[in-house]
């Protein structure tokens, strides 16, 4: 329990973005989290991402569901609403939220648990529905908060801390979300910061549902010997730097890429190889069919692909879907909503 | 055992019809009949000789009730 | 044969024993609104199971004239068209009333009542004469029975044949035939079948302004009304048809003129979870949000409700109660759902209830509930069921105020924030309980909180400190009691005759309570009514029970849920109530209620007491 505030005083050079905020004002609460856990590097992405995106803090919403990456919202854009669900719920409070106004930025924080053993209906169903907004997923293949035991995401043969080895088939979140509609479906790993603050941004400006995939691996009960989701395994994975280039104008989200290439880490005793995969420079996200081809090949040969994997040329919002009418929701009374009196003296005149 | 013995009890406010009208019955038969859409109100001043007159109490609530009624849907 | 014979005059009950899916449901739906045009009041109850075509389904019409819409119990003309379940429908005819059926294939005496007058018809011959497709010939045969029915009852088939170029208007290719077929049925009634039923319909002037409505449709016009801009809902009987209508209203009343566009949302969604979710995170973003749902919805919502009643998130949850527990009896009604709505979620919590009787009702207090739940900031549940939801009903009609505003609560604005009005979200300031809120996105630099299901200090900050949690458990409560002050008030019916029983009933009871307030009053039992509108209970509602000797109160569950809710809320001693149960699932009768409360008021006049003087 923190409840430090941070320091309030800013520097007076501290460099201001295009709606006069410094990158502190995008700054939260004091995390609570373990030290060098990938969440805070992932805070810290999201909190670099909106200051250079100009958009004004208190116009975002953030929503979260339960558990250590749920926590996170707290940590990042201090003045904006944030909203802590319930566990594993926390697409649908988010689509909710953005049917009452549409005018705001929403971005969804969930972990491995949250989206995919308890929520992976709801997962499912709000990429289905093109809600607009950017879903972090924050993934390091473990409970955190409950100590130690294995999510929906932990690799078939990977060893929990407690020793029980998983036996389960994991669930690939991105594939899923490609399956289900997600107009923007991206992979990255919370230790880097080059590749991860690009993808958010693309995210964020993504007119439709963005899911981004963060390996984070857990300090605490993951980044053990045996896990494939450490930070010595994945960085010995990572052979490459491949750098995704963001500009946040609307009408043309371009990436820029270098040819792929691969880290192998040095793995634990039982856990495998984990091997991050950047896309190549030629990699083409705009193919659906495609993307999918290379996610199942890449799994085939042990790899993980990391990078913007699809993202589709002409995304549709569920606003766009339901034809809603332009001003929010919640700015909408009576004037604007009640049919009144004479239409009702109509309707009665028709059930008689 | 009155019929309306309820009617003296507390502060309160008996809704009695779909209408909306109301009653805010008092101890010795003193009543008050507000009917909110036509703004009629309807007083009984001190009638009965005991606080609590079981007898009266119904003929009383249905003469002021009808009173209302009517004075409401005379009412422009 | 000296069988007696009932004779009545817009006053007796007809059932219709159909089987799903035969296309007998708009030819019973012509015959009640007959009539109402006829100015006679009615109520048809539909009876069906949980199955689309094949099963049995009954249609009972109530014909009064003295408007008890209630259902009433008993059957005086059976309309016997399924023969699965003929000895069944048999049964349930009054001694002296009557049996219609298709005579087409003849049946052994055996088969049949003594006591019971036996009118055929072979509707199947008539009708294979007539037409030659096989589903003409099941539709039309149909329509043939209802106009041999109005010759027997006294319809009028002027008023049929309105009702049927109604139905048919621009599609005049259907109309000729259905007239047709009506004539069938008319002329060889007349001929064969002479004064056959001793059941009249005369021309009244009983039905007046009221309107004929599903209670489903007026709830979901109470939404429209009430502004609703979000509606999310998983499909479950009996309460589909809340989420449909309000589709359907909306489309109509609420598509933007100048743009096209929709002033609405309508989310189907996975499940009765991601709803509540939806309406969540609608309420906490400020647009007006609903669902609407049974009682397994209900148990599915139950960790969403009580994340909104901890978080304070506006929600209006529209519970058509069915037969529980479990899937229970999907189809048929039942007020059983009242704890676990007043109660929904793990640890303390108290839930707002409104309990409609009819569809009139279900219209007010549909939108009331939108802006008790802004007000108050919490879950606000709307008790409605299956029999007020599912079938037509004769009421009031709709009503609005167009000085009417929105009750949007305690929401603090940019301007307030600016002017330097103190913002804690979770902090009395005014004494009721009820903190202010903000919406997202309000104010650059104040007014921003963090939402969660964890407690809190009143400023919205994580704390399990005791004090914290226990200032805002304490404030939740005060909020809750509060809302005695807004709900819609206990209506009181007071006996002609001064009367030592009160009765307590909500709900669907109503039509019949009202009648049976009325025999028992003809019995020389006189009984003053209050109808619970509310929880949380007004004071006057203890008052009723401490004035009465004995208190019964009449429900539709099996374990007297209101009864409970009374004893545990209002603090009423339960010897001084007798509660009445009616659960298998059919609507409550008035039938039962004025013989449980004469028997139970028989039984208590034995006991000689005289305590008052003795004492």
């Amino acid at each position: 329990m923190t409840y430090l505030a941070k320091p309030r005083l800013h520097h007076p050079t501290l460099k201001k973005n295009a709606v006069g905020y410094t990158r502190r004002d995008y700054e939260g609460k004091v995390s609570t989290l373990c030290a060098g856990c990938g969440h805070d590097s992932i805070s810290a992405a999201l909190i670099e991402a909106f200051w250079q995106l100009d958009i004004q803090p208190h116009r975002v919403a953030k929503l979260s569901g339960i558990g250590c990456s749920s926590k996170t919202p707290d940590y990042f854009l201090g003045n904006s609403h944030g909203f802590n669900t319930v566990h594993g719920r926390m697409p649908s409070v988010l689509t909710g939220a953005n049917l009452a106004n549409r005018d705001l930025t929403y971005i969804g924080v969930s972990g491995d648990g949250d989206s995919a053993s308890i929520g992976l209906g709801q997962f499912a169903h709000v990429m289905r529905r093109g809600v607009n907004m950017a879903y972090i997923l924050e993934n390091n293949g473990v409970y955190g908060l409950t100590k130690g035991q294995f999510s929906a995401t932990a690799d078939k043969g990977s060893k929990a801390k407690k020793g029980s080895v998983n036996s389960d088939s994991p669930v690939d979140t991105v594939s899923l979300a490609l399956l289900m509609g997600a107009t923007f479906v991206a992979r990255s790993f919370s230790g880097d910061k080059q590749q991860l603050v690009p993808l958010v941004k693309a995210a964020i400006a993504h007119p439709g549902a963005a899911f981004i995939d963060v390996i984070s691996p857990c300090v605490a009960f993951n980044n053990h010997e045996g896990s494939t989701k450490s930070y010595d395994y994945v960085r010995a994975h990572n052979e490459a730097v491949n750098r995704l280039d963001f500009w946040p104008s609307r009408e043309a989200i371009t990436a820029e890429y270098r040819e792929g290439e691969v880290i192998e880490v040095a793995a634990g005793a039982e856990g495998g190889i984990l091997k991050l995969r950047k896309l190549a420079a030629d990699y083409d996200p705009s193919d659906k069919i495609s993307a999918i081809t290379h996610i199942a090949r890449a799994a085939q040969k042990g790899e993980v692909l990391t990078g913007l994997l699809y993202a589709a040329p002409d995304a549709e919002d569920l606003h766009a879907h339901l034809n809603t009418y332009g001003a929010a929701f919640n700015t909408l009374g009576a004037k604007e909503l009640c049919p009144g009196s004479g239409v009702l003296e109509r309707i009665n005149a028709s059930l008689r | 055992m009155s019929g309306l013995r309820l009617l003296v009890l507390g502060y309160r406010t008996w809704l009695i019809d779909k209408a909306g009208r109301c009653a805010l019955p008092g101890a010795y038969g003193q009543a008050v009949m507000v009917d909110p859409s036509s703004k009629l109100v309807v007083v009984h001043a001190a009638a009965h000789a005991e606080p609590r007159d079981s007898a009266s109490g119904g003929p009383q609530f249905r003469f002021l009730h009808s009173t209302l009624r009517t004075l409401a849907a005379l009412s422009p | 044969m000296s069988v007696k014979r009932i004779e009545a005059v817009n006053d007796f009950v007809i059932k219709f024993a159909n089987v799903n899916g035969s296309g007998s449901a708009s030819a019973n739906e012509l015959f009640a609104r007959a009539f109402l045009r006829m100015g006679i009041p009615v109520s048809p109850r539909n009876i069906f199971p949980s199955n689309i075509q094949g099963l049995p389904t009954w249609y009972e019409v109530r014909v009064s004239e003295n408007g008890w819409l209630g259902r009433r119990g008993g059957c005086d003309l059976m309309v016997a068209m399924n023969p699965q379940t003929w000895a069944q429908d048999l049964k349930e005819i009054d001694p002296g009333g009557y049996l219609f059926y298709d005579n087409t294939k003849p049946l052994p005496k055996s088969r049949f009542r003594e006591d019971i007058h036996v009118v055929g018809m072979p509707l199947t011959e008539i009708s294979n004469s007539a037409y030659t497709l096989p589903r003409e010939r099941q539709l039309f045969k149909n329509i043939i029975g209802l106009g041999a029915l109005a010759a027997l009852i006294g319809l009028e088939p002027e008023v049929i044949a309105e009702l049927i170029g109604e139905q048919y208007k621009g599609k005049e290719k259907l109309l000729k035939p259905n007239l047709n077929a009506l004539q069938l049925g008319l002329n060889y009634a007349r001929e064969h079948l002479k004064d056959a039923i001793g059941l009249k319909a005369k021309r009244a002037y009983a039905v007046g302004e009221q309107i004929f409505m599903e209670g489903n449709a007026a709830t979901a016009l109470g939404c429209v009304y009430g502004g609703a801009t979000v509606c999310a809902w998983y499909p479950i009987t009996p309460s589909s048809s809340v989420a449909e209508a309000f589709t359907n209203y909306c489309s109509k009343l609420r598509v933007d003129k100048d743009t096209g566009k929709n002033k609405f949302a309508i989310i189907q969604a996975e499940d009765e979870l991601a709803s509540i979710g939806i309406v969540t995170g609608a309420g906490w973003n400020g647009a007006r949000a609903f669902t609407a749902t049974s009682g397994p919805g209900i148990s599915l919502m139950s960790e969403f409700i009580g994340l909104a009643y901890f978080a304070e998130i506006p929600a209006t949850i529209i519970d058509v109660q069915r037969g529980g527990p479990s899937t229970g009896m999907p189809t048929r009604t039942q007020q059983s759902d009242l704890l676990a709505c007043a109660y929904a979620s793990h640890g303390d919590t108290k839930h707002v209830l409104l309990f409609p009787e009819d569809p009139h009702e279900c219209f007010t207090m549909a939108a009331d509930c939108l802006d008790l739940a802004e007000r108050l900031q919490t879950p606000v549940f709307l008790m409605t069921d299956l029999d007020i939801g599912m079938n037509h009903r004769l009421c009031k009609p709709l009503k609005w105020d167009d000085a009417r505003r929105y009750d949007r609560g305690k929401v603090m604005t940019a301007e307030m924030l600016d002017a330097g009005r103190e913002f804690a979200r979770y902090k009395d300031l005014d004494g009721d309980g009820i903190p202010f809120r903000t919406y997202p996105g309000t104010h650059e630099s104040k007014g921003a909180y963090f939402t969660r299901g964890t407690s809190k200090n009143p400023s919205a900050i994580y704390s399990e400190a005791g004090p914290d949690y226990q200032y805002n458990m304490q404030r939740l409560l005060k909020k809750h009691d509060f809302a005695k002050t807004l709900v819609p008030k206990p209506l009181l019916t007071p006996s002609r005759e001064p009367a030592r029983f009160g009765a307590i009933y909500y709900g669907s009871t109503s039509p019949s309570m009202n009648e049976a307030l009325e025999s028992l009053a003809q019995q020389g039992i006189f009984v003053n009514a209050l109808r619970v509108r509310a929880f949380p209970f007004a004071d006057e509602i203890q008052d009723f029970v401490h004035s009465h000797s004995k208190v019964f109160v009449i429900e539709q569950n099996r374990d007297a849920q209101m009864k409970t809710l009374l004893v545990n809320e209002a603090h009423i001693n339960p010897a001084s109530l007798v509660s009445i149960l009616h659960y298998d699932g059919a609507p409550i009768t008035a039938r039962f209620i004025t013989k449980e409360i004469s028997e139970i008021a028989a039984a208590l006049n034995v006991r000689p007491i005289k305590r008052d003087k003795a004492a």
